[in-house]
């Protein structure tokens, strides 16, 4: 039992050297949760800036002396390319493709004949 | 695997092609596994632990210079893993571990089960870096110099602490030390 094998076998025996494809595909959903979960967590942190930012116009613009008449085409302004942008974002790399399936159901015929 | 052949897909990999990833994986999932089982104990722990390292080495893969071989580099995210899991860990949860080992030896036999019991609990009474050095030293094809890589310890550490070890663990089973070559 002296054997540094044997010692080692009686710690924990050696897997098979044989590829495991359960063992690689745990790997492989861990990498691709892992890369979901950071992603969420940059998104979450985009989206409370985001409306830290917008939360912080009024309170700003009140210090400065602006109201809400003085500011009302600034805030028309910034929600039309808001919107825009939100738009192009969801067309680019929504999850679904919004527009383009859109599209594909209006050219869909209401009744297959 | 030959170095070329690991260092291509390494390449590949860094890329971001899952394919070069998983047989990567293959390659390198029964060392990394081994080591892990006999620094764990517990081969459920020991194996969640190597999927995390394997996960994070994807994400750290970046930082591989090349200068070692990669399962040396894995290995040392593995030990970086297990040392937080370790602190990590509650009384509780080493209770019920300890529960585990005594049902894996149901299917040997009593003397090699009480063997295995009994060296189990002198690797635990082990400090970390002693610990890992063992379960990377023993039985395995890692040199001194790999585990010293691995584990961030200077080799001459590395040395004593598989010589005092390996004579710790025989005493746990009763077998006079060995002077090694």
């Amino acid at each position: 039992m002296s054997n540094d094998h044997d010692l080692a076998d009686l710690l924990g025996k050696a897997p098979s050297d044989a590829p495991d494809p359960g063992f690689r595909f745990d790997v492989l959903a861990r990498v691709t949760l892992r890369a979901r979960r950071r992603a969420a967590l940059d998104r979450a942190l985009n989206q409370v800036a985001a409306f830290a930012a917008i939360g912080l116009i009024f309170p700003l613009a009140q210090a400065a002396g602006l109201g809400v008449d003085a500011l009302q085409p600034l805030l028309l302004a910034g929600g039309v390319l808001a919107a825009a942008a939100a738009a192009a974002f969801f067309t680019i790399s929504g999850p679904r493709l919004a527009w383009a399936q859109s599209r594909a159901a209006l050219r869909r015929p209401l009744l297959k004949t | 695997m030959d170095a070329a052949d690991e260092a291509r897909l390494v390449g590949l990999a860094r890329t971001g092609d899952m394919r070069a990833f998983a047989r990567l994986v293959d390659a390198h999932q029964p060392t990394v596994r081994a080591f892990l089982r006999r620094l764990v104990g517990s081969y459920a722990d020991a194996d969640d632990l190597a999927q995390d390292a394997f996960a994070r080495t994807w994400e750290v893969l970046h930082r591989y210079d090349g200068s070692s071989r990669l399962r040396t580099f894995i290995c040392g995210v593995a030990f970086q893993y297990w040392r937080r899991a370790r602190r990590a860990q509650s009384r509780r949860q080493q209770r019920e571990d300890a529960y585990a080992e005594l049902a894996d030896t149901d299917t040997e036999p009593p003397a090699r089960a009480a063997q295995r019991l009994a060296l189990r609990r002198a690797m635990n009474d082990l400090p970390e870096d002693q610990r890992a050095v063992l379960a990377l030293c023993l039985g395995q094809e890692f040199t001194h110099a790999e585990a010293a890589e691995a584990l961030g310890l200077p080799l001459g550490t590395v040395k004593s602490h598989v010589t005092r070890g390996r004579a710790r663990l025989q005493a746990a089973l009763g077998v006079a030390t060995e002077t090694t070559p």
